[in-house]
Order: structure tokens, then sequence, then C-alpha cells
């Protein structure tokens, strides 16, 4: 271990990329990221389809080498066994034997690693217990999410990947495990996580992370880059037209949502004042600043043009 | 859960595994290749029981003409069957079996979980072996019964020793394809290989005068000429290349593939 990989591990930075570029043929998928993945924490990588999302994981799992630039996984490189023995990992695009059944899977992962739960345990801890005997391919797919995620707790990691963990599930399903991955984390565990459901990372992420054409855009935590979009949305039911409201001082759009107005405006307060002053019957009033995913959008596409 | 939350966070031990570990790891991974294979039995049926039906087929109508001419012709019929009855595990079970796993995935994934890095090709070489065992001592008894073959027990034991260790060099051809194609594509690049294999090594039909020399670049022809002289049949190449040549294409391939394996996944 370099005396610099020493110092960051004892720093709490559990994974890092540095400088890092990946190019597939004449392509860039990296061009140039530099990336810490704090201990304790939740980091949560966003970018649109394409952004290199797939290959910042691939590469801080080893399955991938840079062209240019570190990376390292606790403190070493992640090609070595030993790195990885540390981590659990939950991919997306993955279809497992259909014919073997959950806890021959889990089984299966336990023996990859020196000092793993039983299935038992990690099947009581995920709420699996039911699904133990059946064939994974007769899962839905929310069930087969559990039973991956299980597989990512067996080897008792410091560190997750969970890449689109809670795709395909029911609502009950997926409060449960955020709730397991925010008692996971409270007891010190870190986790790497890439979701479409920017509501997912709002409501668990620590730090966040937005990826476009290789590049880091924005990082920082959810509220430092909501608030990077200063927008306020206005909806309301009211007899006064699009064009109209369009032409008021202060609105930046205005766009039909379903029967009521969706209003984007940089101060709510002078737009809704005058709303009540033109409109006596205006109903159905709703004002909500800027959420992740808004600003998502926004940051992705100013980095676009 | 509270209790299992603190287990998780126990692991406090070393990372480095065992032998003990590390072979049970491989146990286990060979394990699951055995009940994923007993439970879609569908393919390794087929290629158990294609080369078997179809030599009882061959052996009642053409064997019995053939051997009067020539004794020699059930030791060189029953060889070309076992040839192609060690093909079908290889090629097919191990090398489409690899493709269409890398193709869903799970091989990337068995990668980033920590698995031992050979422990999936060996338990799947393992099954190939077992899957060729068991075809040929399926087709003995019926060359036996049907094909004017006799064996004496140690001849048994030799070509089925051979057999199981014939099947390797075409696990490395498909893990070769497996890893250059999607599973789906597989499917037909090995039957693009096998066919031209069984024809253009001479072993089913007398091959003109222009291709013979060309059958000693198919696998099959070494391992033909093994097993005829396991069964006291000349051989026209020594046995000692034979097995350079056999274990040589296994190298090369397993090599080739495993390079392009840890470069793209």
């Amino acid at each position: 271990m370099s005396d610099h990989n020493k110092k960051n591990y004892q720093n709490n930075v559990i994974a890092e990329m540095a400088g890092v570029y990946k190019k597939y043929g004449n392509a860039v998928a990296l061009d140039g990221i530099d990336l810490k993945v704090p201990v304790g924490k939740i980091l949560a990588i966003l970018g649109p389809n394409g952004a290199g999302k797939t290959t910042a994981i691939s590469l801080l799992l080893g399955l991938k080498k840079p062209n240019a630039g570190k990376v390292t996984l606790f403190g070493k490189s992640p090609l070595l066994l030993e790195a990885r023995r540390q981590a659990g990992v939950m991919m997306q695009e993955v279809t497992l034997a259909p014919e073997l059944r959950a806890w021959e899977l889990i089984d299966l992962t336990a023996s990859y690693y020196p000092h793993p739960l039983t299935v038992k345990e990690v099947m009581d801890l995920t709420n699996t217990s039911s699904l133990a005997r059946r064939p994974y391919g007769k899962m839905s797919g929310g069930q087969k999410r559990q039973v991956q995620f299980a597989m990512a707790l067996v080897g008792r990691p410091r560190l997750l990947f969970l890449d689109e963990p809670t795709a395909g599930m029911d609502i009950q399903a997926r409060e449960m495990m955020w709730s397991m991955m925010r008692q996971l984390v409270r007891e010190g565990t870190s986790i790497v996580l890439t979701t479409h459901y920017l509501e997912e990372a709002e409501a668990l992420a620590d730090h966040v992370v937005v990826l476009a054409k290789g590049r880091v855009v924005v990082r920082g935590s959810v509220d430092e880059i909501r608030t990077r979009v200063a927008r306020k949305q206005i909806y309301c039911l009211t007899k006064l037209s699009i064009d109209e409201i369009n032409n008021w001082p202060g609105v930046q759009g205005v766009r039909k949502d379903k029967q009521r107005l969706n209003i984007t405006v940089i101060d709510a307060e002078d737009v809704v004042r005058r709303l009540f002053e033109e409109d006596n019957d205006l109903r159905e009033l709703e004002v909500s600043r800027a959420g992740l995913a808004e600003a998502f959008t926004k940051i992705t596409q100013e980095d676009t043009q | 859960m509270n209790n299992l939350m603190m287990e998780i966070h126990a692991n406090n031990g070393s990372m480095s595994m065992s032998l003990g570990s590390t072979l049970r790891a491989y146990l286990i991974e060979a394990k699951y290749a055995f009940i994923s294979i007993l439970r879609i039995p569908v393919l390794p049926i087929t290629m158990m029981a294609l080369p078997v039906l179809m030599y009882m087929l061959l052996a009642v109508t053409v064997v019995s003409r053939l051997v009067v001419v020539n004794p020699e012709a059930a030791v060189s019929f029953f060889s070309s069957f076992l040839i192609f009855a060690t093909i079908g595990p290889g090629l097919f079970g191990f090398g489409i079996g690899l493709a269409i796993e890398r193709q869903n995935g799970i091989l990337n994934l068995k990668r980033a979980q920590p698995m031992p890095p050979a422990s999936c090709l060996v338990a799947k070489m393992i099954t190939a072996m077992v899957c060729t065992g068991f075809t040929i001592l399926l087709l003995i008894p019926t060359a036996m019964n049907f094909g004017y073959l006799h064996l004496t027990m140690g001849q048994i034991v030799n070509v089925v020793l051979i057999s199981m260790f014939g099947v390797l060099p075409f696990c490395a051809i498909g893990f070769f394809i497996g890893t250059l194609v999607s599973g789906t594509a597989s499917i037909g690049i090995v039957n693009l290989i096998f066919f031209p294999m069984l024809y253009l090594s001479g072993m089913f039909f007398p091959l003109p005068g222009i291709l013979q020399p060309w059958a000693r670049i198919w696998p099959t022809y070494y391992i033909n000429q093994i097993v005829w002289n396991a069964l006291g049949v000349e051989n026209q190449t020594d046995i000692r290349i034979c097995v350079l040549v056999l274990l040589g294409i296994t190298v090369l391939f397993t090599y080739l593939a495993a390079r392009r394996f840890t470069r793209v996944g």
C-alpha cells in the first residue's frame, strides 16, 4: 500500500478513483474522474444513461482496468481478491440461474468470503426466509432483488455496491430495504448506490455525485444540489390562461398538468399573491421547492448544452 | 435483527482464505453446477442419448456388414462415436453454457463477488468430464451388444479415462468461443465448428486424398489415434505426439480465453 493510499484509507476514505480515464475504442466513458467513497456514508452516483455510472462501478470492483489514473478499494487495487472480499455487490444486469433456490444461491456466494454469515442468519436479516426453497426463476422481480441483497450481505461486507437495488419492488419491500440500508450505515457500513429513482437517492444518500458524459458535473449533499436549482413549482386550479400567466414577471414557464396548471417560478410568494388577486376561485394550491429530480434534470441538461 | 446487524459488523478477521476454505469454494461451485444439470436435464440427456441412439441405429445396419470385410471396423466405428460423445459436453455443454452465463451477467457478478478465479471453470470442466464418462459407460455396453466390439476390463477403464480427459481440449475451445461471442451466437459458432470437425477429421467417412493431410489439424484426429491404440488397432501417429498436441490445444485456448476473460469479462 502506498503512503497516499494508506493515508486516505486512514482518513475514512474506503474507496477512491483519482484522475481516472477509461476509453472503449474511441469512445470516452470516463474523462478524468475523481471520486471518494467515505466510511459509514451512502454515496449515490447519478446520471443519465451512458454517463459512465456502470463503468465507474466496474472499475471500483476491479472488473475493468482504467486507461489512466488510479483506483483503490480499501487502500488496495480492486483487482486483488483481498480487497473485494470486503465488499458486497448487487448488480442490475444479472440473470441468475433460474433453477437454483434462494438459499443455494446465497450458500454459493457465502463460499467466496472468508468470514460469511450463515445462510439462515442472512435470510433472517433480510426477511427472505420464506423464499429459501423457491427457485430463482419463479420469483417476482422484487423478490429477486431481495435475494440479491441477501447475497450482497452474506460476506459481511464493509462496503456495499448497490445498483438499482429496489427496481421492481413494491412500496413495502422498498421501505424495508431502505430501513435496512439506513441501519447498516448507522453501524458503519458504507454504500455506493446507483439508482434511477431519484427519490431513493433523496431519501438515503449523504453524498451525491452526478455524472454526465464521463465527467463529474456536480457533487455534494442532496440539499446542496437541490439549492443549485432556485426554482419552485406552483400547482393550482385556476380560470387564468397559460398565456396570461406566462407574461407575469418572475414566471419561468407554465404548463398544463392534468387539470391543474404547473407554474415554474423563482419567487413563489409574489406569484401566489397575484394569482389570488386575479382569480377569486383559485383552488388546490400547492407550492413545492425543487426536488433532486428537477435539480438533476437541470444540471444534466445544462451540461449537455 | 439488531443482533444480526452486529454480526455483520463483527467482521474484523483476515481477508485471506485458507486452503481449506478455497477448496470448499471449488467444491460448492461444482456441487451447484451438478445440481443445475440435474434440475434442467434436457441438454445433458440429449448430449448423452444422441450418440448412443445413433450408434445403435448404425451399428445394426452398417457395422454388421463392415466387420465381415474388416474386423477392425468395429473399433473405428466405436471410436468415432466415442469422440462424438466427447465433443458434446465440451463444446456445447461447457462452451455454450459459459457464453450464456456471460451474457446473463453471472460471470461478471461472480468476479465482483470475489469468486476464486478458476472455480467456475473448474466446476464446469468437472461436470463436462462426468457427463462424458456417463455417456461412454452407456456407449460401451451398447457397442458390446450391437457393435461386435469385445473389450477387456482394462480397455473399458482406458477408454472411459481417455474420453473424460479428451473432453478438456473441447472445453478449452468452448471456453474461448464463450468469451468471444454472446450465448445466442455461440450456438451457431459451435455448430459451425462441430460438423466440419466430425467430417474433416475422417472419423466417419473416408476423406478424399487431398483432404487427408488436413485431418491432423483437428483435435478429434488425435483422440481417435489414442483410442485406436488403447483398443489394439495400429495408429498412424505416435501417441506421445497425440497427447502433446491435445495438451497444447487445451493450454493455448485456455490461455487465450482467460486473457480475454480478464480483459473484457
